[in-house]
């Protein structure tokens, strides 16, 4: 993928802000452009159809969200939020009405990269992939067994489920919400006792040590990350 | 106050009384028809007497004076010879006769009257008992609330009324077992509007009686007592005087608290202050200390000879993040604390594994922690419990980064999590130089900073974190360890809402 072809979109109210953005984003590669108002946000998506957008959440003229959902709407790219700490809520709510992921300010910049760059490849991804390896583990989808070393690992149905979402989804924030729906299923939206329980059993398995997770993230208030 | 009534009773049904005065000499003189050839009938002069000592104890003045009287009249008529007339024969009988009826009336009034006074005292006592009591129990309380409940509970039980009372200042209080009617209500606002200036303003229906008495101090009026006796009674002049001496306590006791709220208030006021100056005096410094390595390593970094040395501009870039993480840390702070003095901290409570808590805590500290060593002791098969992760997270993080910024290099700190059947603990143990016994309480106090410790850090990490983990109905302490450190320990309760699935 060609970086140089791919623009970004910042939709901030704040000067500042954008302008630390622009300056990394430039300096990674990428053409910005600029957005102070939602309406700007949605008429400059319309005309120059950015690869990704990166939207603050606390506009001025009109609610992030309501932004997000009119974007959904018709624009399928990377679209990342940039939010306040304690916001989760507002974090979750926009995840789960599409957003591919977030970043709370103040912003690091390793990170926004990397979520940019996780988001591009998941939004272009059309191969299949029929096997997935990371440090001493192999997942191979078409006869669904993991293997630690030379051993197979032991795995209920829920927790394949669970640790094939995860991969799927890798460098991406998962809400707990999404999780539980996908892998237990409608209905089990609010069980997140259940969520906890297989966490931490997936986490012995495939962490090196558990309590200090390097694979399964937990994002706080959130939800979780699979990173390799 | 029964016995009182006793006697009043016995008092009132005079016929009653009289009728049994005469039966009572009556029968004590037949009797001494029977057995006066044995003793003699001056003898029965005595036995006569001895009753007339006795009756004044259940009767009244009267009463015992037709007793005295009767008694006199039946022994000259009975036993004096000549017997059965009323004529005396001899002198010596006469004088005898004579002094008798003096002795008898005599001894009736004397024995009425002793019988009287002890009354008397027995009722005084009882008020001064009463009077006692409430005045013990007005002093010993502490509050407006507990002075008014202590006046209404003496008033009720010691007069067997109903009692009304409404305080008028800043928040009205009403307590009644009286129904409210807009009658009452009117009454009371005269008084309270200095429409009425009595001492005593007594409401007469058909059905009920109710007297009103306000409670007046130097200044002014503080509330109206309105006391309706059970038995559609009225208040006598006995029960008045009794009653204006309650009030007056009640009214000092009152007059008392108002004033202690006033003086609480402005210490308060005292307190707010200083708090408000530490709070200034440290967030500007905490503030400026950051802003100053920023705007210091910036304006090197612009100076081109400066920058294009590499380490250097690694150095300052590096001073650049680290005081604006500072800062990040500080406006974290004081928001936190904000929410948590607003008492509008809202939680958002999910189920959660308090293992991946301190593991996430541990992963936000991994820059700052290197130089120390972290040991972990989490427990496995820990109930899960609901709470706010964000919010606890901030609250163990903040007491992890104090354990490391007030222990040296190298030290140990330990995070154990454990649970019995009613809570989960979360253990933070350091091996740094603890603290002194008598301020290892302070330190959760907003603002606290160990005296002695260098410049830096506001004081208000840890009362966040108490905050926090107090909003979850759980417990933070901390004590000093034998072997030198704290040990600070965080308590969440297991509530019935909480179920332990992790076996499932």
């Amino acid at each position: 993928m060609n970086n140089s072809q791919q623009t970004v979109l910042i939709i901030d109210d704040e000067h500042q802000i954008r302008k630390i953005l622009k300056i990394t984003l430039e300096s990674n590669g990428y053409r910005v452009i600029e957005s102070e108002t939602a309406q700007d946000g949605i008429i400059k998506t319309a005309m120059h159809q950015p690869s990704a957008i990166l939207l603050d959440l606390g506009l001025p003229d009109d609610d992030g969200q309501n932004v997000l959902k009119n974007l959904r709407e018709w624009y399928k790219l990377p679209i990342l939020i940039l939010s306040v700490k304690n916001s989760e809520t507002d974090i979750i709510k926009a995840l789960d009405s599409g957003a591919d992921d977030y970043l709370t300010k103040p912003f690091n910049m390793g990170e926004l990269l990397a979520r940019l760059r996780n988001a591009f490849r998941h939004n272009h991804q059309d191969e299949i992939i029929s096997n997935f390896s990371f440090k001493d583990i192999e997942v191979d989808f078409a006869n669904r067994t993991v293997k630690k070393g030379n051993e197979f690992l032991k795995f209920t149905s829920t927790e394949y489920s669970l640790l094939v979402l995860l991969i799927q989804n890798k460098g991406k924030v998962l809400t707990h919400r999404y999780i539980l729906d996908q892998v237990w299923g409608y209905g089990f939206a609010n069980e997140t006792q259940y969520l906890r329980v297989y966490i931490a059993q997936l986490r012995k398995k495939i962490e090196v040590d558990s309590a200090n997770p390097e694979i399964i993230l937990t994002e706080s208030g959130v939800g979780y990350r699979f990173v390799i | 106050m029964s016995e009182v009534i006793t006697l009043k009773v016995f008092r009132e049904f005079k016929l009653v009384n009289y009728l049994i005065a005469l039966i009572s000499i009556s029968l004590i003189s037949l009797l001494c028809l029977q057995i006066q050839h044995i003793i003699g009938y001056q003898s029965v002069a005595l036995i006569l007497l001895l009753t007339l000592t006795i009756l004044p104890l259940f009767l009244g003045f009267g009463p015992v004076m037709l007793a005295a009287s009767m008694s006199a009249l039946l022994w000259n008529f009975l036993f004096i010879p000549p017997k059965f007339t009323l004529y005396i024969e001899e002198l010596e009988d006469f004088l005898m006769f004579i002094m008798y009826f003096i002795i008898a009336i005599t001894t009736g009034v004397l024995t009425t009257r002793i019988r009287e006074n002890e009354n008397l005292v027995v009722q005084r006592e009882k008020k001064t008992v009463a009077l006692y009591a409430l005045t013990k129990e007005l002093s010993a309380s502490n509050t407006l609330e507990s002075v008014i409940e202590a006046s209404i509970r003496h008033l009720k039980e010691f007069f067997n009324s109903d009692i009304l009372f409404i305080k008028l200042d800043k928040e009205r209080h009403i307590l009644s077992s009286i129904d409210l009617k807009k009658e009452y209500l009117e009454i009371i606002n005269n008084f309270f509007e200095g429409k009425v200036k009595t001492n005593r303003y007594v409401y007469k229906s058909e059905k009920e009686e109710i007297s009103f008495y306000p409670i007046f101090t130097t200044r002014k009026i503080l509330g109206v007592i309105g006391i309706k006796l059970k038995d559609k009674k009225t208040i006598n002049l006995e029960q008045e005087t009794l009653l204006e001496n309650f009030i007056y306590q009640i009214a000092s006791a009152l007059e008392r608290e108002f004033l202690n709220d006033k003086a609480k208030e402005s210490m308060i006021l005292t307190e707010s202050d200083r708090l408000y100056k530490t709070l200034f005096n440290s967030i500007s410094h905490e503030l400026r200390t950051p802003i100053a390595t920023i705007m210091g390593a910036t304006s090197s970094l612009i100076d081109e000879k400066t920058s294009s040395i590499p380490e250097v501009r690694k150095e300052l870039t590096q001073e650049i993040y680290l005081a604006g993480e500072r800062l990040n840390r500080l406006v974290g702070n004081l928001l936190d604390m904000s929410r948590l003095e607003s008492g509008k901290l809202q939680l958002n409570l999910d189920w959660h594994d308090i293992n991946d808590l301190i593991s996430k805590v541990l992963s936000e500290l991994r820059k700052k922690s290197y130089k120390h060593i972290i040991k972990l002791e989490l427990g496995d098969d820990l109930p899960l419990i609901k709470f706010d992760f964000v919010l606890l997270e901030q609250a163990v993080f903040n007491i992890v980064i104090n354990s490391l910024n007030y222990t040296s290099e190298g030290s140990i700190i330990k995070i154990k999590t454990y649970s019995d059947n009613n809570y989960l603990f979360i253990e933070i143990l350091d091996n740094g130089s603890g603290l002194p016994n008598d301020l290892v309480d302070k330190i959760f106090e907003k603002f606290y900073r160990l005296p002695g410790t260098k410049t830096g850090g506001t004081g208000l990490g840890l009362s966040i974190s108490k905050g926090f983990v107090e909003a979850h109905k759980g417990t933070i302490k901390v004590v000093n360890l034998q072997n030198q450190g704290l040990k600070f320990t965080i308590s969440l309760p297991i509530t019935e809402n909480n179920q332990d699935i992790s076996n499932e």
